[in-house]
């Protein structure tokens, strides 16, 4: 209610806030981190915090509300569009925290999405040590992927099974165990695997379009950039023509990842708020925020450079505030029927 | 060291490393310009480069490394990677048969892509001697063959290392035999666009190590 920041009495822990280790300065220790298991306490001491228990229950209202009109079958399309604003307004409005946040990822990827039963045969050998090579190289510094064979590692490995399992054609793919990390950052192993096969085949994000052979939504969101930036950055679209440069260098690890390679925690998890609740668009308006952002830098450099500096930790932690960010991203004019175009039918 | 106010124009090198998934790259790439190997690092999505400044002979360069994702289907975002490279870095694992059975498709995907070049073979993870599956020798006679096969008038060569990114064993002799065949690709090259030549008498002019093509014509459009 009073909108104080909660106090981060984090600062001697092993961790940070979000059960990352605290890093020595780079270029020191090798194999740091199994030492410094975090306690119990530490997380314990992490969690209610915020007092959010009426932004629970406006939430909680909505969706009862809303459940029980599509239940009754009255839930018109302008019904549901009303909702769906009510609930951007609300996210926009201020960041819901952590525990409501698994309610709102579950909730509201599971809205005008059908999914049906999963056909789970067996995952072919080559994917299982494809994926077993890249468990232990997503996000390796956060406590919960740290340990060699901890729970984070195991669920992680299982949820990747069961998506490659449910859709071989397009078997697994590299970058897809980062988002589903970030999920277990948020929520336990089931509601993870739920709301991925959502994100999955659910029209909103298709990300099996994004990582079946030739990327196919890759190359259309990378294209509907292009156009973005030909209309709002002019300048660094000279620049790319001229330089020759090739924006997937850049951009083609953000939306492969979903951001989660890039974004510290936090802003991540505001961004996904909106992914989740609108889909592509705001990582869109992300990518155009961040290279308008970079814009004067950009303009001056040549791709390799240009990808160098896009790649730097410091370009994205130097973001001033989660909420203000976010605002900003969010006024980036992208308009909606530009991402309609992404998935025709 | 670097506080010098005018640098002698250094040669950029550009130089890629392919392999599958897993074999090492981005460790061999750390070890090799910060010293460090680190067990944890992220898988590479896209791809990633780090620079290194060396001197080769008596030529300072800037070493450009690119690291790109070992995945299959990582191959179609590649190629605006591969471009304008002078030498690529094959590497495979020598604990996983498979992974030396494609260096051949990786060499053949960059050949398409940039051109032939001269390369180096890695087989990494020596530390892991126990589970070697790859015997040194069939690596060598995989390169020597492949050296025996090249184009009569565009010959191209293939040094073989074996190295432990962990251990720190071999990178620095196998990132310098690239570096030194990626210089000598470039001095044997006209440059497209001679640099309006600033002769400092006070130095030692570095450039050009062919010595006999010097004209520089001064045609600096």
């Amino acid at each position: 209610m009073s909108g104080t920041e909660t106090t981060n009495d984090t600062s001697s822990s092993a961790v940070t806030q979000y059960g990352f280790y605290k890093y020595p300065p780079a270029g020191v220790g090798v194999n740091r981190g199994e030492a410094l298991a975090p306690s119990k306490k530490e997380f314990e001491g992490q969690r209610d915090q915020q007092p959010w228990k009426e932004e629970e229950r406006w939430w909680l209202c909505s969706f009862a509300v809303y459940e029980r009109l599509r239940r009754a079958g009255v839930a018109t399309d302008e019904e549901t569009t009303y909702f769906r604003n009510q609930w951007r307004h609300r996210l926009t409005a201020a960041d819901p925290g952590g525990i409501l946040r698994r309610l709102l990822w579950g909730y509201l990827s599971q809205q005008s999405v059908k999914v049906g039963e999963a056909a789970e045969g067996e995952v072919p050998a080559a994917v299982r040590d494809a994926i077993e090579r890249d468990i232990g190289r997503t996000l390796p510094s956060h406590c919960l992927f740290a340990a060699a064979d901890g729970i984070g590692r195991q669920s992680l490995r299982r949820v990747l099974l069961r998506l490659s399992a449910q859709d071989p054609e397009v078997g697994y793919c590299q970058g897809m165990a980062f988002p589903v990390a970030t999920l277990l950052l948020h929520c336990p192993e089931e509601e993870c695997y739920g709301v991925m096969r959502r994100l999955w085949w659910g029209r909103r994000w298709r990300l099996r379009d994004l990582f079946s052979p030739h990327f196919p939504l890759l190359t259309a969101l990378l294209s509907i950039l292009q156009q973005q930036i030909a209309q709002l950055l002019p300048r660094l679209h000279r620049h790319l023509a001229e330089e020759e440069m090739e924006l997937s260098a850049i951009v083609a690890p953000w939306f492969l990842t979903l951001f989660t390679h890039q974004l510290p925690t936090a802003l991540l998890a505001r961004v996904w708020d909106f992914f989740i609740l609108q889909g592509w668009r705001v990582l869109l308006q992300v990518a155009v925020y961040l290279l308008r952002k970079e814009e004067p830098v950009l303009v001056t450099l040549s791709m390799e450079e240009a990808v160098l500096h896009m790649r730097s930790d410091t370009t994205y932690q130097r973001v001033v505030d989660t909420e203000t960010f976010i605002r900003a991203v969010l006024r980036v004019p992208i308009d909606d029927k530009v991402v309609e175009g992404l998935f025709p039918c | 060291m670097s506080s010098n106010p005018t640098p002698a124009k250094k040669q950029l090198l550009k130089i890629i490393i392919l392999g599958d998934s897993g074999v090492g790259k981005t460790s061999l790439m750390h070890q090799f310009v910060s010293k460090k190997f680190d067990s944890r690092y992220k898988a590479t999505i896209g791809a990633d480069f780090l620079t290194k400044e060396l001197t080769v002979g008596d030529q300072v360069v800037s070493l450009q490394i690119w690291d790109t994702a070992g995945q299959e289907r990582f191959q179609s975002l590649g190629s605006a990677f591969y471009r304008g490279a002078d030498a690529c870095v094959l590497v495979y694992d020598v604990t996983v048969q498979e992974s030396f059975a494609h260096v051949g498709s990786w060499m053949e995907e960059f050949s398409i892509q940039a051109g032939r070049r001269d390369s180096v073979l890695i087989g990494n993870k020596t530390d892991l001697e126990d589970r070697r599956q790859v015997p040194t020798r069939t690596a060598q006679m995989w390169c020597d063959k492949q050296n025996a096969e090249g184009d009569k008038n565009d010959k191209t060569e293939m040094k073989y290392f074996e190295t432990s990114a962990r251990e720190n064993t071999g990178v620095e002799e196998a990132f310098m035999a690239v570096a030194a065949a990626a210089l000598a690709r470039k001095a044997s090259q006209p440059a497209p666009v001679p640099p309006p030549s600033t002769v400092n008498l006070n130095q030692n002019q570095p450039g050009n190590a062919g010595g006999s093509n010097n004209t520089n014509s001064g045609c600096s459009c």
